[in-house]
Protein backbone atom coordinates (compact mmCIF):
# COMPACT_ATOMS: atom_id res chain seq x y z
CA UNK A 1 0.00 0.00 0.00
CA UNK A 2 1.26 3.56 -0.95
CA UNK A 3 1.55 6.41 1.81
CA UNK A 4 -1.51 8.61 -0.13
CA UNK A 5 -3.54 4.95 0.18
CA UNK A 6 -3.12 4.60 3.52
CA UNK A 7 -3.24 7.76 4.57
CA UNK A 8 -6.73 8.77 2.79
CA UNK A 9 -7.85 5.12 4.25
CA UNK A 10 -7.41 6.69 7.77
CA UNK A 11 -8.54 10.21 7.12
CA UNK A 12 -11.85 8.47 5.50
CA UNK A 13 -11.96 6.05 8.68
CA UNK A 14 -11.55 8.82 10.99
CA UNK A 15 -13.62 11.54 9.24
CA UNK A 16 -15.83 12.34 12.16
CA UNK A 17 -13.24 13.24 14.39
CA UNK A 18 -12.64 17.89 14.80
CA UNK A 19 -10.96 19.14 12.02
CA UNK A 20 -7.85 19.72 13.74
CA UNK A 21 -7.54 16.54 15.81
CA UNK A 22 -7.84 14.74 11.97
CA UNK A 23 -5.43 16.73 10.61
CA UNK A 24 -3.27 16.56 14.21
CA UNK A 25 -3.10 12.48 13.74
CA UNK A 26 -2.74 12.30 10.08
CA UNK A 27 0.04 14.57 9.93
CA UNK A 28 1.14 12.28 12.74
CA UNK A 29 1.21 8.72 10.80
CA UNK A 30 2.23 10.48 7.71
CA UNK A 31 5.49 11.63 9.51
CA UNK A 32 5.94 8.27 10.94
CA UNK A 33 5.84 7.09 7.91
CA UNK A 34 8.47 9.89 6.66
CA UNK A 35 10.73 8.56 9.30
CA UNK A 36 10.75 4.92 7.93
CA UNK A 37 11.69 6.27 4.23
CA UNK A 38 14.62 8.28 4.98
CA UNK A 39 16.02 5.41 7.68
CA UNK A 40 15.70 3.69 3.84
CA UNK A 41 13.11 1.51 3.54
CA UNK A 42 10.89 1.65 0.45
CA UNK A 43 7.16 2.93 0.95
CA UNK A 44 5.48 0.01 1.13
CA UNK A 45 7.86 -1.68 3.88
CA UNK A 46 7.16 1.40 5.78
CA UNK A 47 3.28 1.09 6.09
CA UNK A 48 3.74 -2.61 5.93
CA UNK A 49 5.52 -2.07 9.32
CA UNK A 50 3.31 0.07 11.03
CA UNK A 51 -0.33 -1.23 12.54
CA UNK A 52 -3.02 -1.69 10.50
CA UNK A 53 -5.64 1.29 9.84
CA UNK A 54 -8.14 -1.01 12.46
CA UNK A 55 -5.65 -1.23 14.87
CA UNK A 56 -4.85 2.66 14.89
CA UNK A 57 -8.73 3.77 14.30
CA UNK A 58 -9.32 1.42 17.56
CA UNK A 59 -6.49 2.93 19.67
CA UNK A 60 -7.47 6.13 18.88
CA UNK A 61 -10.76 5.78 19.86
CA UNK A 62 -10.24 4.05 23.25
CA UNK A 63 -8.38 7.98 23.58
CA UNK A 64 -11.30 9.80 22.41
CA UNK A 65 -13.74 10.49 24.75
CA UNK A 66 -17.56 10.08 23.87
CA UNK A 67 -18.67 13.58 25.16
CA UNK A 68 -16.05 14.72 22.55
CA UNK A 69 -17.40 12.69 19.44
CA UNK A 70 -20.99 13.22 20.01
CA UNK A 71 -20.22 16.79 20.50
CA UNK A 72 -18.84 17.18 16.79
CA UNK A 73 -21.45 14.95 15.44
CA UNK A 74 -24.09 16.64 17.02
CA UNK A 75 -22.92 20.26 16.23
CA UNK A 76 -23.58 21.65 12.32
CA UNK A 77 -21.03 23.41 10.71
CA UNK A 78 -23.56 26.74 10.01
CA UNK A 79 -25.82 26.62 13.10
CA UNK A 80 -28.80 25.16 14.04
CA UNK A 81 -32.05 25.00 11.66
CA UNK A 82 -34.66 26.90 13.43
CA UNK A 83 -37.08 23.54 11.75
CA UNK A 84 -34.94 21.01 14.24
CA UNK A 85 -34.77 23.12 17.37
CA UNK A 86 -38.57 23.10 16.82
CA UNK A 87 -38.81 19.86 16.55
CA UNK A 88 -36.76 18.64 18.97
CA UNK A 89 -38.41 20.69 21.60
CA UNK A 90 -41.70 19.17 19.94
CA UNK A 91 -40.75 15.48 20.28
CA UNK A 92 -39.10 15.57 23.48
CA UNK A 93 -42.22 13.71 25.22
CA UNK A 94 -41.38 10.94 22.79
CA UNK A 95 -37.17 10.69 22.73
CA UNK A 96 -36.14 12.13 26.49
CA UNK A 97 -38.14 8.97 28.40
CA UNK A 98 -36.97 6.69 25.65
CA UNK A 99 -33.64 8.02 25.91
CA UNK A 100 -33.88 7.27 29.62
CA UNK A 101 -35.64 4.16 29.17
CA UNK A 102 -32.62 3.08 27.00
CA UNK A 103 -30.15 4.16 29.43
CA UNK A 104 -31.75 2.42 32.66
CA UNK A 105 -31.91 -0.90 30.80
CA UNK A 106 -28.14 -0.63 30.12
CA UNK A 107 -26.98 0.37 33.48
CA UNK A 108 -29.83 -2.51 35.14
CA UNK A 109 -28.01 -5.06 32.51
CA UNK A 110 -24.62 -4.13 33.45
CA UNK A 111 -25.77 -4.47 37.35
CA UNK A 112 -27.25 -7.82 36.43
CA UNK A 113 -23.93 -9.41 34.90
CA UNK A 114 -22.00 -8.22 37.57
CA UNK A 115 -23.75 -9.29 40.14
CA UNK A 116 -23.40 -12.99 38.94
CA UNK A 117 -19.71 -12.20 38.63
CA UNK A 118 -19.61 -10.94 42.02
CA UNK A 119 -21.95 -13.78 43.24
CA UNK A 120 -19.47 -16.34 41.77
CA UNK A 121 -16.23 -14.82 43.63
CA UNK A 122 -18.64 -14.98 46.99
CA UNK A 123 -19.20 -18.82 46.34
CA UNK A 124 -15.33 -19.10 45.97
CA UNK A 125 -14.76 -17.12 49.21
CA UNK A 126 -17.13 -19.53 51.05
CA UNK A 127 -16.00 -22.60 49.61
CA UNK A 128 -12.44 -21.03 51.82
CA UNK A 129 -14.38 -20.95 55.00
CA UNK A 130 -15.84 -24.03 54.13
CA UNK A 131 -12.50 -25.90 53.75
CA UNK A 132 -11.19 -24.00 57.13
CA UNK A 133 -14.25 -25.33 58.75
CA UNK A 134 -13.60 -28.79 57.53
CA UNK A 135 -10.09 -28.95 58.77
CA UNK A 136 -11.55 -27.80 61.94
CA UNK A 137 -13.73 -30.66 61.95
CA UNK A 138 -11.80 -33.28 60.28
CA UNK A 139 -9.44 -32.82 63.78
CA UNK A 140 -11.80 -33.06 66.07
CA UNK A 141 -12.91 -36.71 64.40
CA UNK A 142 -9.86 -37.94 64.81
CA UNK A 143 -8.97 -36.87 68.20
CA UNK A 144 -12.70 -38.54 69.16
CA UNK A 145 -11.21 -41.25 67.15
CA UNK A 146 -13.88 -41.83 64.25
CA UNK A 147 -11.08 -42.38 61.86
CA UNK A 148 -13.42 -43.28 58.94
CA UNK A 149 -15.16 -40.02 59.18
CA UNK A 150 -12.00 -38.13 59.54
CA UNK A 151 -11.28 -39.54 56.38
CA UNK A 152 -14.45 -38.34 54.75
CA UNK A 153 -13.65 -35.14 56.55
CA UNK A 154 -10.29 -34.92 54.97
CA UNK A 155 -11.99 -35.66 51.34
CA UNK A 156 -14.19 -32.80 51.96
CA UNK A 157 -11.31 -30.68 52.86
CA UNK A 158 -9.45 -31.20 49.17
CA UNK A 159 -13.05 -30.89 47.64
CA UNK A 160 -13.57 -27.77 49.07
CA UNK A 161 -10.63 -25.93 47.91
CA UNK A 162 -10.13 -27.65 44.54
CA UNK A 163 -13.98 -26.02 44.22
CA UNK A 164 -12.71 -22.80 45.44
CA UNK A 165 -9.76 -22.58 42.92
CA UNK A 166 -12.44 -23.36 40.42
CA UNK A 167 -14.92 -20.84 40.82
CA UNK A 168 -12.28 -18.07 41.74
CA UNK A 169 -11.01 -18.91 38.07
CA UNK A 170 -14.07 -19.05 36.52
CA UNK A 171 -14.73 -15.33 38.29
CA UNK A 172 -11.44 -13.99 36.81
CA UNK A 173 -11.97 -15.25 33.69
CA UNK A 174 -15.81 -13.82 33.93
CA UNK A 175 -14.61 -10.67 34.92
CA UNK A 176 -12.13 -9.97 32.19
CA UNK A 177 -14.64 -11.43 29.77
CA UNK A 178 -16.91 -8.46 30.57
CA UNK A 179 -14.03 -6.02 30.54
CA UNK A 180 -13.10 -6.66 27.29
CA UNK A 181 -16.53 -7.05 25.53
CA UNK A 182 -17.20 -3.71 27.24
CA UNK A 183 -14.49 -1.76 25.97
CA UNK A 184 -15.01 -3.36 22.30
CA UNK A 185 -18.83 -2.04 22.65
CA UNK A 186 -17.60 1.37 23.55
CA UNK A 187 -14.82 1.19 21.17
CA UNK A 188 -17.77 0.22 18.59
CA UNK A 189 -20.39 2.42 19.72
CA UNK A 190 -17.38 5.15 19.19
CA UNK A 191 -16.42 4.14 16.04
CA UNK A 192 -20.61 4.53 14.76
CA UNK A 193 -19.68 8.04 15.32
CA UNK A 194 -16.82 8.50 12.71
CA UNK A 195 -16.15 7.24 9.41
CA UNK A 196 -19.76 7.54 8.69
CA UNK A 197 -18.99 9.46 5.41
CA UNK A 198 -16.54 7.13 4.12
CA UNK B 1 -2.32 -18.04 30.18
CA UNK B 2 0.46 -20.58 31.71
CA UNK B 3 -0.36 -19.75 35.21
CA UNK B 4 -4.08 -20.48 34.75
CA UNK B 5 -3.82 -23.73 33.30
CA UNK B 6 -2.16 -24.86 36.04
CA UNK B 7 -4.12 -23.43 38.59
CA UNK B 8 -6.99 -24.92 36.32
CA UNK B 9 -5.35 -28.20 37.21
CA UNK B 10 -4.41 -27.73 40.62
CA UNK B 11 -8.41 -27.06 41.19
CA UNK B 12 -9.13 -29.79 39.27
CA UNK B 13 -6.92 -32.38 40.92
CA UNK B 14 -7.91 -31.18 44.42
CA UNK B 15 -11.68 -32.04 43.56
CA UNK B 16 -11.19 -35.17 41.81
CA UNK B 17 -8.58 -36.17 44.85
CA UNK B 18 -11.10 -35.07 47.30
CA UNK B 19 -14.15 -36.55 45.92
CA UNK B 20 -12.12 -40.38 45.50
CA UNK B 21 -11.56 -39.62 49.25
CA UNK B 22 -14.86 -38.83 50.20
CA UNK B 23 -15.80 -42.00 48.16
CA UNK B 24 -13.51 -44.38 50.37
CA UNK B 25 -14.80 -42.47 53.58
CA UNK B 26 -18.23 -43.72 52.16
CA UNK B 27 -17.55 -46.92 51.26
CA UNK B 28 -15.75 -47.61 54.64
CA UNK B 29 -18.90 -46.28 56.08
CA UNK B 30 -20.63 -49.45 54.30
CA UNK B 31 -22.56 -46.29 52.33
CA UNK B 32 -25.11 -46.44 55.87
CA UNK B 33 -27.44 -43.20 55.36
CA UNK B 34 -27.86 -42.93 58.88
CA UNK B 35 -24.52 -42.62 59.06
CA UNK B 36 -23.59 -40.61 56.61
CA UNK B 37 -26.58 -38.34 57.62
CA UNK B 38 -24.51 -37.77 61.24
CA UNK B 39 -21.53 -36.72 59.15
CA UNK B 40 -23.28 -34.38 56.48
CA UNK B 41 -25.11 -32.53 59.36
CA UNK B 42 -21.39 -32.40 60.95
CA UNK B 43 -22.87 -34.47 63.78
CA UNK B 44 -19.37 -35.56 64.58
CA UNK B 45 -20.02 -35.96 68.54
CA UNK B 46 -21.93 -39.41 68.27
Amino acid sequence: MKKEAFLNELRSRLSGLPQGDLEDRISFYAEMIDARIEEGMSEEDAIAGMESVDQIVSQIMSEIPVSQLVKTKVKPEKGHKAWKVVLLICLFPIWFPLLIAFGAVLFSLLIAVWSVIISFYIVAGSLVIASLACIIATGAYFALGDIIAGVGGFGAIFVCIGLSILFFLLSIVMSKGIVKLSHKMLIGFKTSFVGKEA
Amino acid sequence: MNKMKSWLIAGLVFFIAGAVICAVAAALMGFDPSRMELFMNGGFIH
